[in-house]
């Protein structure tokens, strides 16, 4: 199968660069889009970078979630061999930094790589089947992306075979390798656990937003981009086919007037809702995201001056990324561009009005709330019409059953 | 002076590791790369080093990172360590000549397409997988056991899994599996490992194969038996570092990240193959002929599955451990002995049509 790289990817490699496609960055990010439908699904699926990652074992009985089953974990052969190349540097030298008005540092992005990608998907178990591959690939290719740094605007693909998918292959491709007897042949069990704030794709959102350009050169305007628009690196990405729109509007949605589409007013302690959502390189407290320093009294541990609590090393985030994505811009067609938005916002985090902040979003991307985008300051005055072309969450009792919902993703169903 | 490798070098300070990557200070006498990465090892008493002797940090490489990868020092240093395995005769074409009728070699030149991954046994290491390297040159090798080892599960996967409805075919294939490879592993009273796994991926051909081992050598209980296939390192000229970095599922950062050692694409080491029919000789010479052809062909399938598409490594299943399908003929070679002259072929086509050759009878 081949797919097309829309706006660059990135996989990262030891030199903190991305100068060729290393395929476990890409079967991390389908085995994170895997479990986001699986937990959709009410299925567990384990954090496989955390304490409690699979196998689980029960006095003689191992214990393996669907998500392990399907990628392999320490004991259990993955079910399949992808094989993945592809994809071609950008750019040499160093990362572009992006500074928007009024950054001290901006943002810094490196190459990353273009062109097109083969992947090839070999079986190795009897059971397998590709379903359970392509099915979370294609809701990525649709409405996320993959490959790391997807917060920054990289790894919006597209699959050049048009593949007829439905979500009910994926639910039957599951039962079959959870089917009892064959649990019972392998001598393990489906681990039935809790799903705790890890992401889902019922708490995902995803939207598409298209604008119209009047001439070829409209980037150059772009908050941030303008000081940089002679640089050859930046030529380079854009003739790929993307512009990287991304730290225009996350400026403006962390720093700007977008704050007020998730700030209370009456918030005081503002950077610990700032950090859960945009993420932070400081390190913070794990439960308040407030920044925790060195504990004067117990050198090892952190101080959290919000909790007012001594943190062991385990108990903070070294580092937070944002949970809300910002693809690069890119062509529908001579006039028309698009770029999507999309995140996993959870429930629950203290201060924090997810229905909200979401609808705030959705009104501000399509023009008719209270809140308005400064489209031109942001994307430049050659930018107009700019239109939300598609808004899509998990709704309730609307949209009560996750199959259909998961199957209008895969069919690119949905209006504004 | 302690005697003691470890105390001697021993890791104490930041700056230690520094000298140590650079051969500096009391680490000059150090000459040998691996004894300076082995060196390393004294760093993860002090869990604030541990990282830092792995890769250095954010601003600069250092430790086993500069050894293997920014620099490489490891790989001037293969350069010299091949030179005095193949001075020792350690790696190098095999002469067949003493062999009985119908023996053959297949030996030709492997470049990695995509890179190679084992982990060594050595108990101490300054990251969690190391590639297997050689105990006394240091270079990093697949050893004969993981050819075997690969080959028979490749062979399984293509000659068995597809006849799993014909037990008597799927019988006589396991037989002759069995001849090549040797007992399988886990041939007891009470069958386990690979004999269970086979029995049940075909129940009905239990019995079947059990009596053909048993008929073919007169024995009530099925006997230990060596194969007749011989399999011969393969030492690799490159050796490189990468990462994997699991991304944490709350904070979408990467954690923890594991370092492993891997023989990197490109790299170019030497496949070498010898049978042996010792479980044919005596038989007349036609039909010797076919039975040693037919392995022939049915080695070169797995071979070729193997080798391009299961991969041969640890980590195949992202795709680690493939070969290019194309190599410099001149240093390739097929012989069968009192059958053929010596062939040469630059990718697994060739190699098949020289047999298709050998069998009609064409010795060209």
């Amino acid at each position: 199968m081949k797919i097309k790289i829309i706006t660059p990817i990135w996989t990262g490699d030891i030199d903190l660069k991305s100068d060729w496609l290393h395929s476990t960055g890409i079967i991390g990010s389908l085995r994170w889009w895997t479990e986001a439908i699986l937990r959709g699904m009410r299925k567990f699926a384990c954090d496989p970078a955390g304490d409690e990652r699979c196998p689980k074992k029960i006095k003689d009985e191992m214990q393996y979630c669907p998500a392990c089953l399907i990628f392999g974990a320490t004991g259990i052969r993955r079910l399949f061999r992808l094989e993945i190349s592809g994809g071609e540097k950008i750019f040499d030298g160093g990362a572009i930094n992006i500074k928007p008005q009024q950054r001290n540092r901006g943002w810094y992005l490196g190459s990353g790589l273009k062109g097109e990608i083969d992947l090839n998907i070999i079986p190795l178990d009897r059971d397998f089947d590709e379903n359970l591959v392509l099915v979370p690939l294609a809701i990525a290719a649709k409405w996320g992306g993959i490959g790391a740094k997807t917060q920054h605007g990289y790894g919006v693909v597209e699959l050049i075979d048009k593949i007829e998918l439905r979500f009910e292959n994926f639910q039957g491709a599951l039962d079959k390798i959870l089917k009892s007897e064959r649990l019972r042949k392998l001598n393990i069990k489906e681990r039935n656990d809790t799903n705790d704030a890890l992401p889902n794709i019922k708490e995902m959102f995803f939207a598409k937003v298209q604008f119209e350009v009047q001439n070829n050169d409209w980037w150059k305007e772009v908050d941030g981009i303008k000081p940089v628009s002679n640089d050859q690196r930046l030529e380079k990405w854009i003739e790929t086919g993307s512009v990287p729109i991304s730290p225009a509007i996350k400026n403006w949605l962390r720093y700007d007037d977008g704050k007020n589409l998730w700030q209370d007013m009456d918030t005081n302690k503002k950077e610990r809702k700032e950090n859960w959502l945009f993420g932070t390189t400081d390190r913070v407290c794990s439960s308040c995201y407030e920044k925790v320093n060195q504990d004067r009294n117990n050198r090892r541990n952190f101080w959290c001056s919000n909790c007012r609590k001594s943190l062991k090393k385990e108990e903070t985030f070294e580092r937070v990324a944002s949970k809300i994505n910002v693809s690069c811009a890119y062509r529908i067609n001579n006039t028309t561009w698009e770029f999507r938005i999309w995140g996993w916002i959870p429930e629950g985090f203290q201060g924090f009005n997810r229905n909200n902040f979401l609808n705030n979003l959705k009104q501000a991307l399509d023009g008719n709330g209270t809140r308005t985008i400064p489209w031109t300051s942001l994307l430049g005055k050659f930018t107009k019409n700019h239109k939300l072309k598609v808004w899509r969450e998990f709704n309730p009792p609307n949209e009560s059953v996750i199959n259909n919902y998961l199957q209008s993703l895969l069919e690119d169903k949905g209006g504004s | 002076m302690s005697h003691d490798f470890y105390v001697d070098f021993r890791i104490q300070r930041k700056e230690d590791i520094d000298q140590l990557t650079s051969g500096s200070e009391k680490y000059k006498e150090l000459t040998d790369v691996l004894s300076r990465i082995m060196a390393l090892l004294s760093a993860f008493e002090k869990e604030e080093f541990r990282n830092y002797a792995k890769a250095g940090d954010r601003k600069k490489p250092s430790g086993l990172k500069s050894l293997i990868h920014s620099n490489g020092n490891y790989n001037d240093q293969l350069r010299y360590k091949l030179s005095e395995v193949k001075l020792l005769g350690i790696d190098l074409s095999i002469d067949i000549s003493e062999l009985p009728h119908g023996s053959w070699i297949i030996e030709f030149p492997i470049i990695l397409k995509k890179p190679f991954i084992s982990k060594d046994d050595v108990p101490l290491y300054i990251i969690e997988n190391p590639v297997r390297k050689d105990k006394v040159f240091g270079v990093p090798f697949t050893s004969s056991m993981a050819w075997k080892g690969n080959l028979r599960w490749t062979m399984m996967k293509s000659h068995l899994e597809p006849v799993v409805n014909d037990p008597s075919k799927f019988a006589e294939i396991r037989y002759q599996h069995t001849l090549l490879f040797g007992t399988e592993k886990g041939m007891e009273e009470m069958a386990k490992g690979w004999t269970k796994y086979l029995d049940d991926l075909c129940p009905n051909a239990k019995e079947a194969y059990r009596s053909k081992l048993k008929e073919r050598f007169g024995k009530d209980e099925a006997p230990s038996l060596t194969g007749m296939l011989y399999f011969y390192p393969t030492f690799w000229d490159r050796i490189d570092l990468e990462v994997i970095n699991p991304h944490d599922r709350k904070t979408k950062t990467g954690k923890n990240p594991i370092y492993y050692e891997v023989v990197p694409e490109g790299a170019k080491g030497f496949f070498r193959l010898v049978y042996l029919p010792f479980y044919y000789l005596g038989e007349p010479l036609p039909e010797l002929k076919n039975k040693v052809l037919k392995d022939l062909k049915d080695v070169i399938k797995g071979l070729e599955e193997m080798m391009l598409k299961y991969g041969f490594s640890a980590k195949k299943s992202s795709g680690y451990g493939v070969i290019e399908n194309n190599w410099d003929k001149t240093e390739s070679r097929l012989i069968i002995k009192e059958i053929s002259d010596a062939h040469k072929f630059g990718n697994f086509d060739e190699l098949k049509k020289v047999v298709d050759k050998i069998e009609g009878g064409t010795n060209e």
